[in-house]
């Protein structure tokens, strides 16, 4: 064995740097501790639990899908179309990233509310958004699409076009290269892209509860539970909460993977 | 099978203004410095970049024709072109075996993936890389990925071989092993026949004439011997002094 002469790392860097990991680590290890374990079962498939999850997933999947129906072709323009105004148009695509969600919730209500620019004529096609599930799975969609557009843009800016000129040389069509190389490529960025949106809908409070209201069954998702339940029963509300954070850490470990198989 | 060259281009800062017939049966070696448009004049064979002006005629079939004036404007896609190539850096697709590499033209022609397989394998039998089939482009050796992207240029049977620097991602031992290769894939092959490279000596073993381009101007064009003996820019003659044996 070698040794590297490494110069020692000030001490004030390495206190901070442990206190900033603490810091992140205290609430999760605290949460462990408020556990009821013995009744975590009961407690998670309690009818509230119950609802919610359900909501939570159908809603989360409906709004991840949706943010990457649109997501998709956006990242793609941004990435490989030149026009004037891109840098603006991907500005305008991360607001929702850093807009605090109540505002983005009022801004859905402003534009899809009963008197809201859009409420006339989606009330005229007998439709009404607010205080429905539709509306929760449009909040979770709205914060989620810059997470998707982010990671796709990246990954298909990493795209080397050398593989996709050699393809077409080699007399595939467009939508065969596009089949075959491209998406294949994605693959690993699309995945991370999917499984931030799909977190962050997951997660999503401020926008759902201004925009969707907090209906048992129809608007209350398990954030939204997580709340409301934290005064009534405490112990479902913890239980609830250390599942959203396993989920977030299977997300974050499988994304780790992932990229690491994107590198080799 | 003839290939008829006269186009204008401008990208970026390069000029080029090329003109130049291939016949079947020889191979052009096209020569010249850095920057001087060779990978450019192989990306307009291929339809990778449309012309500015000009025409590009393969076997009497216009492949790009763009002439001022004219109402019969014509662009060939890449794929429609049915070029082999073999890219300065292969440009092996990563996420696919090395047979899936060389199938690919196949496939993408509508041919049943299994007899493409057996095509392709045939193919790589040929330039001695089948024991490699099941590899990622990345764990085979620069040699072994040379063979595997000649085998993908040629399997479809295309019409004109384009072969830009070959060999100069090899190290000097596996360099002669592989032009040796490729100097037996090219007399095999019927069509035209061009290579890009700055060295001499594969112009000499692998060429029957040769083209010099310099900042997008052919400054020689010939057989080997003349452009040899009678070099009138720097470049060639800078060339022929690194080569006194030749």
């Amino acid at each position: 064995m070698t040794r590297r002469r490494v110069e020692a790392p000030s001490r004030i860097a390495v206190t901070l740097s442990l206190l900033a990991v603490l810091f992140v680590a205290l609430p999760v290890i605290a949460l462990l501790r408020e556990v009821a374990w013995s009744r975590l079962i009961t407690d998670l498939t309690s009818a509230e639990a119950l609802s919610a999850l359900r909501l939570s997933l159908l809603c989360s999947l409906a709004a991840t899908t949706l943010a990457a129906t649109l997501g998709l072709p956006l990242a793609w323009v941004l990435a490989r179309v030149e026009f004037r105004g891109r840098g603006f148009v991907r500005g305008l695509v991360l607001l929702p990233l850093v807009v605090p969600p109540v505002v983005a919730g009022v801004g859905l209500l402003a534009a899809f509310g009963r008197n809201g620019l859009l409420g006339g004529s989606l009330s005229m096609l007998g439709l009404r958004v607010t205080f429905t599930p539709i509306a929760v799975v449009l909040a979770e969609a709205f914060v989620a699409l810059p997470f998707l557009v982010l990671a796709v843009e990246a990954g298909i800016r990493s795209i080397d076009r050398r593989y996709e000129d050699a393809a077409r040389t080699l007399g595939a069509s467009r939508g065969f290269v596009m089949r075959r190389i491209t998406l294949p490529l994605l693959a690993p960025s699309l995945a991370a892209g999917l499984a931030l949106a799909w977190a962050r809908a997951l997660g999503e409070f401020g926008a759902t509860i201004t925009f969707a209201g907090n209906i048992q069954g129809r608007t209350r998702t398990v954030p939204l539970a997580v709340y409301l339940l934290l005064d009534s029963s405490p112990d479902v509300a913890i239980a609830l909460s250390l599942l959203l954070v396993l989920i977030c850490v299977v997300v974050l470990v499988t994304l780790r993977a992932r990229w690491i198989g994107a590198i080799r | 099978m003839s290939l008829h060259v006269q186009v204008k281009l401008r990208v970026g800062t390069l000029d080029m203004d090329v003109e130049f017939d291939a016949d079947q049966g020889e191979t052009i070696a096209i020569l010249g410095p850095n920057g001087a448009g060779k990978t450019t004049l192989i990306r307009m064979l291929a339809g990778l970049q449309p012309i500015d002006e000009g025409r590009i005629v393969l076997d009497g079939g216009v492949l790009d024709q763009c002439i001022l004036g004219a109402s019969e404007d014509r662009f060939v896609p890449p794929e429609q072109r049915n070029a082999g190539i073999v890219f300065q850096d292969l440009a092996l697709f990563p996420h696919l075996s090395a047979v899936q590499n060389v199938a690919f033209a196949l496939e993408a022609r509508g041919i049943r993936k299994r007899d493409a397989h057996i095509s392709a394998l045939g193919k790589m039998d040929a330039l001695g890389v089948l024991d490699k089939a099941e590899l990622r482009p990345s764990l085979l050796s620069g040699g072994e990925a040379q063979r595997v992207a000649l085998a993908r240029a040629l399997v479809h049977e295309p019409r004109m071989l384009l072969l830009d620097e070959p060999l100069s991602s090899l190290d000097a031992s596996t360099r002669s092993d592989t032009r040796a290769t490729l100097r037996e894939a090219l007399e095999g092959f019927e069509g035209v026949r061009i290579i890009v490279t700055h060295d001499l000596v594969d112009v000499i073993a692998l060429a029957s004439s040769v083209l010099v381009l310099e900042a997008g101007a052919i400054t020689h064009q010939g057989s080997i011997q003349e452009v040899l003996a009678n070099p009138s820019s720097n470049y060639v003659r800078h060339l022929v002094a690194q080569h006194p044996d030749i």
